[in-house]
């Protein structure tokens, strides 16, 4: 253990520079490991769970760390040689993506968000930072090469943009891989409401990122008339990337995603995970702005001034958001999702850690509200939190069940009915997690210190898997099997049930929206792998390098694999003809 | 009884294929005419195959084809008739047929065609320079295959002379440039077989397809190279200290793989671009299809270009790429829809130049079908012949 957790300060790009006009806006960040573990900084910057690695822009050999680690006893120099007045300098995109991942990592983990380190849904600890990774207008996590790259791209009208150099961009992808280390099971999704879950949280994290800093807000309520719901760094994603790139029909386009937007399911092409993933993304970020909205109007009427009022509501604003999206993210079933499980996780998770403020209930209230105004439930009710009483478990039992997978097998089969997982249905429970939240402060009445209100929770996710029939031509099998799931939250301190979220995957209408996705990417440029083991076809075939999809066909049933990529690399344009079947 | 022979040519690993077709004119004589589709092979500095073969072409019809094809401009399919002729075997031609694409102002024409084809180029030319600093004999191959998209001369290639002396073969007058939509009439000199092509379409562009890939090093130039001053990680480019070196080899492993993709997709653009040429002749439906992958083919499909046929030449050396299972179902149907024989011939070598060509499970589509004739089971620069009696 190291007796004093190592730190590095370092600059970053807070902002595309399209924000500021003046080469853009940068921060100072103090970065600090974590002092349990043993860890360091080296060069790259690389530590435990981040590396950089550069490769030669014309050779794509390997090179050496490009930014050298010397900690400073002045307080005013960097630890690393990355000069912020060359952006474009291999050291300094290298600084500036790892600083940027692991911030955005930060904020997941912290007792403010889920209380808890995550583990990454791939093997190791280490996450890949690539900060050149090639030209290409795009920015990739992988997690088959535990990796994210980053790209850059020329552009007539803004010459080359760096993926790297952009917070929005670096946070997204390290809000990829943060859900997918969360949520692993939706890098498998089949519909095209799970995959746009992917990108709107993604999107939604990307926010948070922009919100964390203080410069950046100030900056923002500055230039917007202290008016968040015009569009401002805070709902447009990359915006010099949007600028730089133009759409499909040619129009320029403002930024990569506009989330300040009233799109419901009703308008939106549903089978598009890109235009769908605004609705939810754009509901969050109206609650975003009712939070805002709320706070700065209560603070002036409390007497202050509109530029402190809304300055001290965006603040608070951050932290609600933080919570609500976070939270929520960690109270997910595993399996294939819709939009309701998102709500119906969000609310859960917020009701389950609200130490009994009024005001959080309105939000609830509100935000579920957005889900019906936005075509996603046609009732609040459908979002309604579970608290099994008979999911309870005694406190001394719960450690066993953390850290037993016996215990935890037991326990779930011992409650079939109440997870709904169907009679002689073999289920899979995963590792439990133990994390700690703060609800709040509160002023010790023994020491009147201020101090923090904690809580501490058990998660415990299982998932199984459903049939339904398939028809998707080149889907060599009569059946798909589609994972669902459920998530069980119990108190610590006395094992009580806080939620149960189960998913709403298995109804007809997911049904007939995978069937229509699958078809759609089966009919597609997609290099789909095949793989018929019951037909003897391809056996030990790797899914392709270029997607990672995989169609994997058992018993007469297809399990579909690794869609999640696709969401970077993929144009679902389909073929002039009707789909074909893999050569065997 | 008169027959239609097609021989194809053992060249290692390429296409030269003879067609000589027997026909009546309308003072009832019987002559025999040719045609001629490609000559080459991948093996670039491996010419002296090509000798016998045009030697024997030139038996067969005097030293003049009446009709040459060049499918597509691939080194495999036009490196040897320049070679034969370097090496004093010269061959021409009445009338030539060149893929469209070829053509020296197609790409002004086709200005969406030229943007795709330049972004290729571009990729092309960034692996070549990757591929001279870090030596992969399989990249190496597949970069000379597709060597037209460089710069002229680059890496000492010169695919480009040898399509040159293709377009000389034959009278300019002579010579067209074809797509599906090209008017055959009088650009050929048979009289009772019927020609019909296929394929490519006039507007190349959609075969290049819409899947992105990343380009994984610069094409040159004012590049970020510039900055890049610092030495590789260490001796044999390992990791740098402190990152995990199975996630690191991971990773440059899969960018090795997207490598071999992007060239794949380039050499597949190029193949989709072949020439394909339904021959009719007394009853018989022959099919020629070049190097013709996925898109083409269903290019072909959609448009309702495709028929049953008694013969087909196995697109791209039995690749899984070359055949699509569900169109085979059209092209040659399990059953037969008459009583002629049926006949496929695949020119390739087994699993010497590249692991996965022939693929064995296509062959097997063919074999199952039809009598699978292939260019492997004879020596270097001799022929398998398929006939078809009338």
């Amino acid at each position: 253990m190291a007796d004093v957790a190592p730190h590095a300060t370092v600059t970053l790009m807070l902002q595309d520079e399209s924000l500021s006009g003046d080469g853009g806006l940068t921060e100072r960040r103090e970065l600090p490991l974590d002092r349990e573990v043993y860890d360091r900084f080296l060069d790259g910057p690389t530590s435990r769970r981040i590396g950089i690695v550069d490769f030669d822009p014309d050779t794509g050999a390997a090179l050496a760390p490009p930014a050298r680690y010397t900690p400073s006893s002045n307080p005013k120099q960097d630890d690393y040689d990355a000069d912020p007045n060359k952006p474009a300098s291999p050291a300094f995109l290298a600084t500036n993506a790892y600083g940027t991942v692991f911030d955005t990592i930060r904020m997941f983990e912290e007792p403010e968000a889920l209380g808890r380190k995550v583990t990454w849904a791939f093997p190791g600890e280490q996450l890949l930072v690539v900060p050149r990774a090639g030209e290409w207008a795009n920015a990739v996590y992988d997690r088959a090469t535990r990796s994210l790259q980053f790209y850059w791209f020329e552009s007539d009208k803004l010459g080359r943009i760096y993926t790297a150099l952009s917070r929005d961009i670096v946070a997204h992808e390290s809000g990829h891989a943060l859900l997918d280390a969360v949520v692993p099971s939706l890098h498998d999704g089949s519909t095209p409401e799970s995959l746009a879950i992917h990108e709107a949280i993604a999107d939604l994290v990307a926010v948070l990122m922009s919100l964390r800093s203080s410069p950046l807000r100030i900056r923002v309520l500055a230039t917007t008339d202290n008016d968040i719901s015009n569009a401002t760094a805070f709902s447009s994603i990359a915006e010099r990337f949007g600028q730089a790139q133009l759409s499909p029909n040619e129009m320029p386009r403002q930024a990569l995603r506009m989330l300040l937007n009233d799109n419901t399911m009703s308008t939106v092409d549903k089978t598009d995970p890109h235009p769908l993933s605004t609705v939810l993304s754009g509901l969050f970020y109206q609650t975003l702005v009712d939070v805002f909205e709320t706070g700065k109007a209560n603070n002036i009427a409390d007497g202050m001034a509109v530029g402190p009022a809304a300055g001290k509501s965006l603040g608070s604003a951050a932290v609600i958001f933080r919570k609500l999206l976070l939270r929520g993210i960690d109270y997910l079933p595993p399996g294939e999702l819709t939009f309701a499980d998102i709500g119906r996780a969000t609310i859960a998770a917020d009701a389950a850690a609200d130490p009994g403020n009024d005001a959080f209930a309105t939000i609830r209230q509100l935000f579920a509200q957005r889900f019906v105004d936005r075509e996603i439930v046609t009732s609040i009710d459908q979002l309604a939190v579970e608290t099994p009483a008979g999911l309870a478990i005694a406190p001394d039992r719960l450690p066993d069940i953390r850290d037993s997978d016996w215990a935890a097998y037991s326990f779930v089969d011992e409650h079939r009915e109440d997870f709904a997982i169907p009679k002689d249905t073999n289920f899979v429970v995963l590792p439990r997690v133990d994390a700690t939240k703060k609800l709040g402060t509160r002023t010790n009445p023994d020491t009147g210190q201020r101090e923090d209100i904690l809580q501490r929770e058990l998660i415990l996710k299982v998932y199984w898997d459903t049939t339904e029939p398939n028809n998707v031509p080149g889907v060599p099998a009569s059946q798909r099997r589609v994972k669902t799931g459920a998530t069980l939250a119990l108190l610590w301190s006395d094992g009580h049930v806080l939620a149960l979220v189960r998913s709403s995957v298995t109804d007809p209408a997911q049904g007939a929206a995978r069937e229509q996705f699958l078809t759609r990417m089966m009919a597609s440029d997609t290099p789909v792998t095949v793989v018929d083991a019951e037909g003897g076809d391809g056996h030990g075939a790797a899914a392709d390098p270029r997607s990672g999809v995989e169609v994997r066909v058992i018993d007469d049933a297809a399990r579909i694999t690794g869609t999640q990529r696709l969401l970077h690399i993929q144009s679902m344009d389909p073929q002039p003809s009707p789909p074909v079947k893999k050569v065997p | 009884m008169s027959e239609l022979v097609v021989r194809a040519y053992n060249v290692l690993f390429g296409d030269a294929l003879l067609v000589s077709i027997p026909e009546r004119d309308d003072d009832g004589t019987e002559a025999t005419r040719t045609l001629l589709i490609d000559v080459g092979n991948l093996l670039a500095n491996d010419n002296d195959v090509f000798t016998d073969v045009v030697k024997d072409i030139a038996e067969q019809t005097g030293g003049v084809v009446d009709l040459y094809v060049m499918t597509h401009e691939h080194m495999d399919h036009v490196q040897g008739l320049l070679a034969a002729a370097n090496a004093g075997v010269v061959l021409s031609a009445r009338y030539a047929w060149l893929t469209g694409s070829a053509a020296p102002d197609y790409y002004e024409k086709h200005q969406d065609a030229k943007e795709k084809k330049n972004g290729l180029a571009q990729a092309l030319t960034s692996l070549a320079v990757q591929q001279q600093a870090n030596p992969d004999p399989w990249l190496a191959m597949m970069i000379a295959n597709n060597s037209l998209l460089l710069p002229d001369g680059a890496l000492g290639l010169t695919t480009g002379d040898y399509v040159d002396h293709l377009r000389t073969l034959a009278p300019a007058d002579k010579t067209t440039y074809v797509d599906r939509t090209t008017d055959l009439d009088g650009r050929h000199p048979f009289t009772e077989a019927t020609l019909r092509i296929l394929a490519p379409e006039e507007d190349t562009s959609t075969y290049y397809g819409r899947f992105q890939q990343p380009k994984l090093t610069a094409a040159g130039g004012d590049g970020p190279a510039a900055e890049a001053a610092r030495p590789a990680a260490s001796g044999d480019a390992g990791p740098p200290v402190g990152i995990d070196a199975g996630a690191f080899y991971d990773l440059v492993n899969a960018r090795d793989n997207v490598n071999a993709a992007s060239v794949l997709a380039i050499d597949a653009a190029a193949n989709n671009t072949s020439v394909v040429i339904e021959i009719t002749w007394r009853g018989w439906k022959l099919l020629f299809c070049g190097d013709a992958e996925k898109r083409s083919w269903q290019t072909m499909l959609a448009n309702n270009q495709l028929e049953p046929v008694h013969f087909v030449k196995i697109a791209h050396h039995g690749s899984s790429t070359g055949t699509v299972a569900d169109i085979l179902d059209t092209v040659l149907p399990q059953e037969p829809p008459d009583d002629k024989s049926r006949q496929a011939i695949v020119s390739t070598r087994h699993h010497m130049d590249w692991p996965s060509v022939p693929d064995d499970d296509t062959l097997e589509l063919y074999s199952g079908r039809c009598t699978l004739l292939d260019t492997s089971t004879v020596p270097p620069g001799q022929a398998v012949e398929a006939t078809f009696s009338a």
